[in-house]
């Protein structure tokens, strides 16, 4: 009995101890490879890719941005009769039959129908209702602003990688990590999250903020686009900066290219030249050499040289201008561009000082815009004699636009040469500043009195006697230098007879807010930069003034200072007066009632603008809220107040105001 | 054995009994009590991972419309967009640089171009908003006409709906 008992138990501890083992061996030695077996049935890691950053204008508006859209994709073994399917899903999606069910006959459980396709082309495919199609979400780059600034934002792959332009730039910083979230997957396929969410924030790129002013870049575009159509350039490019800070406020380049269509375009197409191309910049180099001359003291601004009649032998070369001059003074070979002139003043300032000079302003140094495969430039050191005379001229040595145009800059802002810089921030989603453009001065090149000496030379050359008539504006004073350099035939080796036409000009000249540089390469029709360049250079400036609220140049023809309000006045012929000086003719309330004071006019039920008039010709600082007619004004008509008294218009019933 | 040492006596009570058992049926009791909430605490947690997959999807669906209608607008205000639709639409023309009338400050420094956008101005925090762009055929109407209504709601579901 006692003996059954202990046999019994015996077995069942044998039981027990094997059960135990078999649990030790399960749960402690193959623990790790069981796990993962039964994860890999049952949990999925479950991607969340991180979205692009975007990249915003200097107002925040996005010039490329990331939106998930569908993408189709098959399983082909669910499909049954592949021709049909085909048959049936190519149409709706613009793929030819044939090429489809190729592709789908290829593949065993997955394939790729068509990725990133339009949202009603996914409702179509859903509608179909094909078993084993499948929709998926995949960001895409969008470019809203199509081919504004195309060239400088570049465009990304099929696989989301940027590859050009800023896109690559700031590939590390755009795309941000994609986050791996462990979660389950039940038989039915629907996700289940056991973790919970990592905060979606994390899930962004940087966002990328330029210098690049939307409509400053439009208005570039479109007079560039406009002028190198009709000379049938081969390329044109223009840079708007602003010499102050040195942003880069446009860059624009013709051809135009539309990221959101990258394989459109052939690759020169795609080529940001403003930045990236060297070229010969040419007669808008004499500036730098006039400045350092007059900065070094070795010409004086009254100096007379003599320009030898049009010809000039250096050694077996011979040096020539477009117009035989004798003696002109050093304002009138900027304003006439004289290579021979040109070329006697880099004499005499000598080869160190022009080399040395080129580099203070910036030329042969990379000017640091963050872009990839940015120009250098070259200045070699002019060894032979007539090597003084072609740099003196802007040949035989090379530049960027930008470079180009921050060099003018530097004249522009007395003096200061400022960096010119397109990325004003890089913001991580947390608002962690990354990266943050500053203004940042490089040094003084030249004395504030000598940059503005050659600026005030340089507006002699929009004057009709000038090269660049063409780019003056009525209402801002202009300066610039026109540019007209021989293309290097890299073949036959020596000059072609293909041009660069370039025009840089400063505007207004009397308080510089933007430098704006054109060059045109190749045209066909004209090929002097007065004639070619100038036109757009005064046809952005034009837009650009008004639009950046800079008061016109006092010496211009338009009256600066408020407006008589005497009917009389007919001198000030502008459309706008008329429209004021109608109404005033209606009501005449702007008598003077006594000394220093004015009655305020009624203003009920105009438009701001005519408001805004009537206001000034009474002598009263105008303050306007809302948009459309006014509703309501503050002190109300025919109080008498003090001269140049505010007063607060409020309009109301125009067009609803735009949201962000 | 001492269960057999009582039952030669009168029988066990049944309080006993039930006091001899009380402690093995608690034990039951807090055993399936345990088991019961760790049950339902997993079927809770499966709900919720249910649910916050859900939601999530739905946030995602969120913002992913708020991106796509983000990029609509940018790309219904694009310059060469707003070009076209003022000019073709609306008759608008950009203002000549003298049409824009720049007011000084009593101080004599920040100039702000006057127009009919100060309002929209102040909301993007930039004086120099291109609003004003378009206004200079809307000066010309007046002048016509000084009472004419001002531009309403029609031309501006024409305007929006332009891009479509």
């Amino acid at each position: 009995m006692k003996l059954r008992v202990r046999l019994v138990g015996a077995a069942f501890l044998f039981c027990l101890l094997g059960v135990l083992a078999r649990a030790v061996s399960l749960q402690v030695f193959e623990r790790d490879r069981l796990r993962e077996l039964a994860e890999d049935q049952y949990v999925r890691q479950v991607e969340i890719p991180a979205r692009r950053g975007d990249i915003f204008d200097r107002r925040g508006v996005p010039l490329a941005q990331s939106v998930e859209v569908d993408s189709i994709w098959v399983d082909p073994s669910l499909l049954g009769d592949l021709g049909q399917a085909a048959k049936k899903l190519a149409p709706e999606l613009a793929l030819e039959p044939s090429e489809l069910e190729a592709r789908l006959s290829k593949a065993k459980r997955f394939a790729w129908v068509k990725r990133r396709v339009r949202p009603e082309e996914a409702e179509a495919v859903r509608a179909l209702g094909l078993p084993g199609v499948g929709l998926t979400k995949e960001p895409r780059r969008f470019y809203p602003q199509r081919e504004l600034a195309g060239q400088l934002i570049g465009f990304v792959g099929a696989d989301g990688r940027g590859l050009d332009g800023l896109e690559l730039a700031f590939e590390d910083e755009l795309s941000g990590e994609s986050m791996r979230v462990s979660g389950y997957r039940d038989a039915r396929g629907r996700k289940l999250l056991t973790d919970g969410l990592a905060d979606s924030i994390e899930r962004r790129g940087a966002s990328v903020t330029l210098t690049i002013d939307r409509h400053l870049q439009f208005f570039a575009e479109k007079a560039l686009s406009r002028a190198a159509e009709e000379s049938k350039a081969a390329a044109a490019s223009a840079v708007v900066l602003d010499p102050r800070t040195g942003e880069l406020l446009a860059i624009a380049n013709h051809p135009r290219f539309n990221p959101n269509t990258p394989e459109k375009s052939p690759p020169e197409g795609r080529r940001n030249r403003a930045a990236l191309d060297t070229f010969e910049p040419g007669s808008t180099f004499k500036s730098f050499v006039v400045a350092a001359a007059l900065e070094e003291g070795r010409v004086k601004p009254q100096d007379g040289i003599h320009c030898e009649n049009g010809a000039w032998d250096i050694g077996r070369h011979t040096v020539h201008d477009t117009h035989s001059y004798g003696w002109l003074s050093v304002g009138k070979v900027l304003q006439v561009s004289s290579n021979i002139c040109a070329a006697k003043i880099a004499q005499a300032l000598g080869r160190d000082a022009l080399v040395d000079y080129s580099a203070r302003f910036g030329f042969g140094e990379r000017a640091g815009l963050s872009l990839p495969g940015e120009g250098k430039g070259v200045v070699p050191y002019p060894k032979a004699e007539i090597a003084v005379a072609t740099q003196a001229f802007g040949q035989g040595l090379t530049a960027t636009a930008v470079q180009l145009a921050a060099a003018y800059g530097a004249l522009a802002n007395g003096g200061v040469l400022m960096r010119p810089y397109l990325v004003s921030r890089v913001v991580d989603p947390d608002g962690l500043a990354l990266l943050e453009g500053r203004p940042v001065e490089v040094r003084r090149v030249v004395s504030a009195e000598t940059a503005r000496t050659v600026v005030k030379m340089l507006e002699a050359v929009v004057e009709k006697e000038g090269t660049a008539p063409r780019a003056r504006l009525d209402e801002y004073k202009v300066a610039g230098k026109t540019g007209t350099a021989q293309k290097a035939d890299l073949v036959a080796g020596g000059y072609s007879d293909k041009r660069i036409a370039s025009f840089v000009g400063l505007v207004p000249s009397d308080g510089p807010r933007l430098v704006i540089l054109v060059v045109v390469d190749e045209p066909k029709t004209d090929v002097y930069g007065g004639l070619v360049a100038a036109p757009v250079f005064k046809e952005i400036a034009s837009a650009a003034m008004p639009y950046l609220g800079v008061a016109p140049s006092s010496a211009a023809p338009v009256a600066q200072e408020r407006p008589k309000p005497k009917p009389a006045d007919r001198s000030a012929s502008r459309p706008l007066s008329d429209a004021f000086l109608k109404v005033q003719a209606q009501d005449p309330v702007t008598e003077q009632v006594e000394k220093g004071t004015v009655r305020v006019p009624d203003l009920s039920g105009e438009v701001g603008r005519v408001a805004v008039s009537r206001l000034l010709a009474a002598a009263l600082t105008p303050r306007l809220t809302g948009t459309g007619r006014v509703v309501k004004q503050e002190p109300p008509a025919g109080s008498l107040v003090e001269k140049g008294a505010r007063v607060t218009v409020q309009l109301a019933g125009g067009l609803p105001p735009l949201r962000q | 054995m001492k269960g057999r040492s009582r039952s030669r006596g009168k029988g066990p009570s049944f309080g006993s009994v039930v006091l001899e058992l009380l402690p093995a049926a608690l034990l039951c009791v807090l055993f399936a009590a345990v088991g019961l909430l760790h049950v339902t605490s997993r079927v809770m947690v499966v709900q919720m991972g249910y649910r916050l997959s859900e939601l999530e999807q739905e946030g995602r669906a969120i913002s992913r419309e708020r991106d796509t209608l983000e990029l609509e607008l940018a790309t219904l205000r694009s310059p060469a967009r707003l070009e076209r639709a003022a000019k073709e639409l609306l008759g608008m023309a950009p203002p000549a640089p003298a049409a824009v009338i720049t007011v000084r400050d009593t101080e004599g420094k920040a100039a702000v171009p006057v127009s009919l956008s100060r309002g929209r101005e102040k909301e993007r925090a930039d004086p120099s908003d291109p609003a004003p762009r378009f206004r200079g055929r809307q000066r010309e109407r007046v002048r016509v006409d000084p009472r004419s209504p001002p531009p309403l709601p029609t031309g501006e579901r024409a305007f929006t709906g332009a891009g479509r």
